[in-house]
């Protein structure tokens, strides 16, 4: 009875507690927004204010030059009105002006226009589904490892090596079929990931090296050489650091294609392509790995309590290097739709911070698989929804990048919250008679 | 010989950022939490002694407000880790991200574009005036003197008084150090907290001395380095300056060195070493103990 009341707890603070932290950093973005986004308009009203208020008549006259005039920051109006009334006025009576005439941006405007952006049209829908591919990939990795006790921040290096490799096969056996030419790109990627994320697994296995720092150096690593590589395969005619084309034969078919064939209207140019059905599959398979195989149960008991694994005949060093190996793997796959179906070539820049991401949507997703989608879909909802808000906001879009911060750190504060929360209540429970 | 001193000055001066970073890093895993947000801070300091210098007219007002802002993050990231014992790592990637969007965000709205020029240079005030300083600081800019102070200092603080020995303390044993009554948390967040000022300050030599200029993300992995230079000189200020020295030549070699050594390879350096001092293959690095754990009081 008592278990069964103390489990529900856990499933609701659970479940409430990183719904509870993405709302309190939309509250600190917006605050953010409230601050620093203002703009200043000489509206009719704002100078029957400023009048109302005494301003002096030589004043109110030079400002009369300024009206109906939209200034988008206090330096372009500061610099105007300073000219407009002479320094000494403008020191006597500029916040009073300003404050008459600032605007500010109201925040809950900046996130209806992100989500209507992603969510409000198929071609929206379709946008988040693709940036959220890539995010799946990266962030099962680092849920994988960490199943296994492992902080496994090497997803981008994995991905960029994974994403060289798929690209490398892709452009040297043009010749094969694409039924041959797809899953080979495929394995390409998984196994190279695979490799690059070992090294660490090995390293903390038989040297006990900690894994985050070697995964650290290894991304930059990985970075610096697929660069080298990038240049030595770069076509000859290109000033753009980037690789040669694919084959055709290797690049996967975009989902409007089918949609358009089943007669649903889908636009062609949407960016969404069978890469997502590749990560809908390693979804499934990290969770059936996880909770239904011998080898899952293996790395989550390593993860849980390496001794008690040890003690129970289960190798730690073996589980530690599969579990970094898989993982990796899986960041490798990234490269499946930022290559295979969208950039054709190997580019950095399609690449850059989607393996940092990984890390944010992992946790954002409790390490768990099917958090890890949901969690992922919230970013592709804020990637995509944030170009939006450059067009029809005065916002720039890095505000985005603010709200992914404050969602990472809320989520992981208000984990350990909930943690202490749930051992207050078990122990008031074990004293209860 | 003129390329040598040339290669020697540039080295050095390249070397500032990470012997910076790197000397931050160590305040906090000494005091035993880990900040891979050095790179977010630096980030923030860079933009942030722009932005003031160009609005005041005064480098050095710049450069404190680059420490300020650093500590600010400091206080974030110390907050999370000490206080709510959140994971340090994840906190520590947030202030990365969350500096990568600040900046650049601020950039936008004070001035509508993302690289901004310095109006300003940091001048000593007498020294300056004096021709045999003014040839040598056009050389070896006047932070360079300040870090090394820095790291004399450093090695003193953390290694001759009372306050570096609670700090280590605290990092090795959080246990022991408690039942004596040192406060952890507290010597924690001071740990914290003086990494963000040296990775804001370092921040503020990049984009006030190094670059004259700050553009969006213009520390470029270099608070990463800075974690390299601290493992690769094993906790240590003048290990960490070592190191950030050898990073620092490698990345001066790089416009004289042969078409047939790719510019990357040596990019891979620092990163390359670290690992290998962390696996013993050449020397043994250790991070004290208790780098890493939050600290439950029993």
């Amino acid at each position: 009875m008592k278990i069964t009341r103390l489990f529900r707890y856990q499933t609701i603070l659970g479940l409430l507690s990183p719904i509870v932290a993405v709302l309190l950093a939309f509250v600190v973005g917006g605050l953010i927004i409230l601050v620093f986004i203002k703009s200043f308009v000489f509206t009719p009203a704002a100078f029957v204010k400023l009048q109302e208020m005494g301003l002096p008549g030589a004043v109110l006259e030079s400002l009369q030059a300024l009206k109906g005039r939209e200034f988008e920051n206090q330096s372009a109006f500061e610099k105007d009105v300073r000219s407009a009334i002479g320094d000494r006025s403008y020191q006597l009576y500029g916040s009073v002006i300003a404050g008459q005439t600032r605007i500010r941006e109201n925040p809950l405007q900046v996130y209806n226009a992100i989500f209507k952006a992603a969510l409000s049209n198929r071609d929206g829908w379709g946008n988040v589904l693709y940036r959220a591919t890539p995010l799946i990939f990266t962030g099962l990795a680092v849920a994988l490892a960490f199943q296994c006790g492992l902080f496994n921040i090497g997803g981008e290096g994995q991905m960029v090596m994974g994403g060289f490799a798929i690209t490398w096969i892709g452009f040297t056996f043009v010749k094969l079929p694409a039924f041959l030419l797809i899953p080979l790109c495929i394995m390409g990627g998984a196994v190279v990931g695979g490799m690059w994320a070992a090294i660490p697994g090995y390293l903390k296995a038989r040297r006990g090296v900690h894994e985050v720092v070697t995964t650290i150096m290894l991304n930059w690593i990985a970075v610096a050489f697929t660069q080298y590589l990038t240049m030595a395969y770069k076509p000859k005619d290109s000033w753009i650091p980037h690789t040669h084309q694919i084959a055709e034969s290797a690049r996967l078919a975009r989902i409007a294609e089918y949609l358009n064939a089943a007669g649903i209207d889908f636009p062609k140019s949407n960016l969404l392509n069978t890469a997502v059905l590749l990560a809908i599959g390693t979804v499934i398979f990290a969770a059936f790995l996880l909770k239904r195989t011998k080898l899952g149960y293996e790395i989550r008991a390593v993860g849980l309590n390496p001794p008690a694994a040890e003690c129970a005949g289960i190798s730690v060093a073996r589980n530690t290097v599969l579990a970094m190996a898989i993982s990796g793997a899986m960041a490798g796959l990234a490269g499946v739709n930022q290559v295979m179906g969208y950039k054709y070539r190997f580019r950095y820049g399609v690449f850059e911070g989607l393996g940092f991401d990984g890390i944010g949507v992992a946790f954002i997703g409790r390490n768990s698989p099917f958090g890890v989608v949901v969690a992922a879909l919230l970013f592709g909802i804020l990637d995509h929804g944030g170009l939006a808000i450059d067009v029809s906001t005065r916002v720039p879009r890095e505000i985005v990048l603010v709200l992914k911060a404050a969602i990472l750190i809320f989520v992981v504060v208000s984990g350990e919250i909930t943690k202490r929360l749930i051992k207050s209540i078990q122990k008031r429970q074990e004293v209860e008679p | 010989m003129d390329t040598a001193l040339a290669i020697l000055a540039s080295s050095i001066r390249l070397a500032i950022p990470y012997t910076l970073a790197g000397l931050g890093g160590t305040y906090s895993e000494r005091s035993g939490v880990v900040n891979i947000g050095l790179e977010g801070m630096m980030l923030t300091g860079a933009f942030t002694a722009v932005a003031v210098t160009n609005a005041s007219g005064r480098p050095w007002l710049g450069l404190a407000a680059a420490i300020v802002a650093g500590m600010l993050l400091g206080l974030i990231h110390a907050a999370v880790c000490v206080t709510f014992k959140a994971d340090q790592i994840v906190s520590g990637l947030a202030l990365i991200i969350f500096a990568a969007g600040i900046t650049v965000f601020c950039a936008w709205l004070l001035y509508n574009r993302t690289q901004i020029q310095v109006e300003a240079y940091l001048r000593v005030p007498v020294l300056h005036k004096i021709p045999v300083f003014k040839e040598l600081f056009s050389q070896i800019p006047p932070l360079v003197f300040l870090t090394a102070a820095i790291v004399v200092a450093s090695h003193f603080i953390i290694f001759k008084t009372v306050f570096g020995l609670r700090l280590r303390s605290v990092g090795e044993h959080p246990q022991a150090a408690d039942t004596l009554g040192i406060s952890v948390a507290k010597m924690r967040y001071t740990g914290v907290i003086i990494s963000g000022a040296l990775s804001g300050l370092a921040g503020a030599y990049l984009s006030l001395e190094h670059a004259h200029y700050f553009v969006k993300g213009i520390s470029a992995g270099r608070g990463f380095i800075g974690l390299a230079s601290m493992i690769f000189g094993k906790w240590t200020p003048f290990g960490t300056a070592g190191a950030g020295m050898l990073f620092g030549f490698g990345e001066a070699l790089k416009p004289y060195l042969p078409k047939v050594v790719p510019s990357q390879f040596i990019d891979m350096i620092p990163y390359v070493l670290t690992i290998l001092v962390l696996a013993s293959a050449i020397g043994r690095a250790t991070p004290p103990a208790a780098v890493g754990v939050p600290y439950v009081k029993e």
